[in-house]
């Protein structure tokens, strides 16, 4: 039996662009190397994205699913994240082969008479061909899309200008969620973007009693890490205490630096024997073993490696 | 004053959820006489009827305590051999008495259990209270046409959990399968496992290089296992189809399985036939059976009575107690699954 290979997922495929789309976000292409055709994928489909270094990024498809000569994702360089996308944006060269999984989807377009996109940043990637197949099925849609400046908002001149509504976050602020809630009504809303806009979009849809209208999706590598110097606390809401936790400390490091005896047993992130209950807060999950379903939920962590997105996370200790 | 129920245990739980967890308990070829099986501690008797209906039912007559596995099976009912009373193969009930001369005086309450009986991968499957899982579906046998041979059941004295984990462990090939696989390296490989509620999953290359395989060309595995006790490998050869070997240990108590196993080749196979595959997949699994067997403690440590320690090359045995933990919440939360196959 051999155990020399693990791309039993993954298809070698080949840069064939690579293309600025705006501020700091670059758009890849990626094909076969002997021009095959590729697996077929839905709308709202992510691909695990295999780096050199070893690290897998998730990435939306962004491209046309009826094409199916090539993928093409699109990846927003953060300098202070955990380094995927920084890796992707100096190593995805045109002409470089790399494994790629096979599409996978948490993000399925429900059937709707009408849908209201919001994207923030990058989220706009998986709502491209979501876009395409609502227009192509004849369903009416419209777009709102937030970004930071102007400069930041990429493929605006693939989609009708008539349905988008751009909102640059210097000159015009937030998204205005309450106005998305309130002329969204029998409308199917999907939404991808940085975590805070994401939770603020659920909580204003809960008490609007439309949770079931709302559809997310939430990547781990789409959403900023704030607080890049690594530093955060967490409250342990049993033993009513707040601990710091250092950079160079592991969240188990400081629970039990504050007296507090927690089971562990791998220590790396696979075993699960270190997984505790969430109760507030956002977190940056480094494990192996949640899915990616159970990450987005975020009821729960393993505190021997993953950290926290936000300052501060309240944990069941 | 308020007195608390303790919280379950997480053994209490994973017992529960197998009650209500679908297992096998005959094969469908030994069903021309009655068979027994005893699951999860209950006695039962399995036998097709006179109409060809297959029951599993209680074993134990209720007048006198006779073994009705070693009665008569009649159109749509079995006797006991004691007294002759018969109970319907359908629903359970008292269908004769023989030394009554009023048959309207049958005790209305003398009645065996029923249980639900599912033809399925070469086995007769059951479960024995309100199901919290549907019966097995494979994603990758959806569409196939599997042909099964049921292998001769292996009885070992540990728990569905860990037989589970021994089916779907790569890091003991070198080891346990010395003869049968012949070298294989030590190192095992970062694995990609999927999960997905009760199913975990992943896709391995067989090496055509050496061993008993090494004529049928390159073969992609897919590895599954579904909560609480199936696991599956489903063979695709490039040149010759697709070929499966499953098992499904069936727990007589929480410590001790009856393991029911098998292989199917999808019809039109180009490979060797079903005999030679069972066979083959025998001598590899019977190494096993004399390591497992003393593994100590004999089932899953739910509750942390021991301490273990895992790598990177158990991550589907982790999964897979994930999956399982997932039923086990759902004992806890109290759901269940309306549909009664």
């Amino acid at each position: 039996m051999s155990t020399s290979s693990s791309d039993s997922q993954t298809l070698p495929l080949r840069v064939v662009a690579a293309r600025w789309e705006s501020e700091s976000i670059t758009s890849y292409e990626l094909a076969r190397a002997d021009g095959g055709e590729l697996p077929a994928w839905e709308p709202g489909a992510h691909v695990d994205v295999h780096l050199p270094s070893g690290t897998v990024r998730q990435y939306s498809l962004c491209g046309d699913p009826t094409d199916t000569s090539r993928y093409r994702i699109a990846v927003l360089e953060l300098p202070a994240g955990r380094g995927g996308s920084v890796e992707v944006h100096r190593e995805l060269r045109p002409g470089r082969v790399i494994p790629i999984g096979r599409p996978r989807s948490n993000f399925v377009l429900a059937e709707a008479d009408r849908y209201v996109f919001v994207a923030g940043g990058i989220g706009i990637t998986p709502m491209l061909p979501m876009i395409r197949e609502v227009q192509r099925r004849g369903g009416t849609w419209e777009l709102v899309y937030g970004a930071r400046t102007v400069e930041h908002f990429a493929f605006v001149r693939e989609l009708d200008p008539s349905a988008v509504q751009l909102v640059p976050q210097d000159t015009h602020g937030h998204l205005d969620l309450e106005s998305v809630v309130a002329s969204s009504s029998g409308a199917a809303v999907y939404c991808c973007g940085p975590t805070p806009l994401m939770d603020a979009l659920v909580e204003r849809m809960s008490r609007a009693g439309r949770g079931d209208d709302l559809h997310l999706e939430r990547f781990a590598a789409a959403a900023p890490v704030v607080g890049s110097s690594g530093e955060f606390e967490v409250e342990l809401a049993r033993s009513e205490k707040v601990v710091p936790v250092r950079p160079d400390q592991t969240v188990l490091e400081a629970v039990r630096d504050a007296g507090i005896d927690h089971p562990s047993s791998c220590e790396m992130g696979i075993c699960g024997s270190c997984e505790v209950k969430v109760l507030g807060g956002d977190v940056d999950h480094r494990d192996d073993l949640l899915t990616e379903s159970e990450r987005a939920q975020c009821n729960s962590m393993m505190i021997c490696v993953s950290r926290a997105c936000g300052a501060r996370l309240v944990l069941d200790l | 004053m308020t007195t608390s129920i303790p919280a379950p245990t997480k053994r209490e739980l994973a017992e529960a959820s197998m009650r209500r967890s679908w297992f096998p308990v005959a094969r469908l070829c030994d069903l021309d006489t009655p068979q027994t099986a005893t699951l999860l501690g209950v006695s039962l008797v399995i036998y097709r009827d006179g109409e060809g209906r297959i029951s599993v039912q209680s074993r134990r007559c209720p007048h006198r305590g006779g073994d009705l596995s070693m009665g008569e099976v009649h159109r749509s009912s079995i006797g006991c051999p004691y007294h002759g009373w018969e109970f319907s193969s359908a629903d359970g009930s008292c269908s004769r008495i023989p030394s009554l001369a009023d048959q309207g005086k049958i005790p209305p309450r003398a009645s065996i259990a029923t249980y639900p009986a599912v033809e399925r991968f070469g086995h007769v499957w059951t479960v024995l209270e309100d199901p919290i899982r549907d019966m097995y579906e494979i994603e990758e046998w959806q569409g196939l046409d599997l042909e099964w041979l049921a292998a001769d059941p292996i009885d070992s004295s540990v728990g569905v959990g860990v037989t589970i984990e021994n089916f779907r462990d790569v890091a003991h090939f070198p080891f346990v399968h010395k003869v049968s696989m012949g070298p294989t390296p030590e190192v095992v490989e970062p694995l990609i496992v999927n999960r997905d509620g009760l199913d975990v999953w992943m896709d391995r290359p067989l090496d055509a290089g050496s061993g008993d395989w090494a004529n049928d060309g390159d073969c992609m595995m897919r590895y599954r296992c579904s909560a609480p006790g199936l696991a599956s490998i489903t063979y695709h050869y490039e040149k010759l189809g697709r070929r499966v070997v499953a098992g499904f240990p069936s727990p007589i108590d929480y410590e001790h399985v009856k393991i029911f196993w098998g292989v199917a080749n999808e019809v039109g196979y180009r490979g060797a036939d079903l005999e030679e595959c069972l066979r083959v997949e025998e001598m590899v699994y019977l190494e096993d059976i004399p390591i497992v067997e003393f593994i100590e403690p004999r089932e899953i440590p739910w509750d942390s009575e021991f301490q273990e320690f895992s790598v990177p090359a158990d991550l589907f045995t982790l999964n897979y107690r994930r999956s399982f933990t997932e039923l086990m919440n759902r004992v806890k939360d109290g759901s269940h699954v309306n549909e009664f196959v």
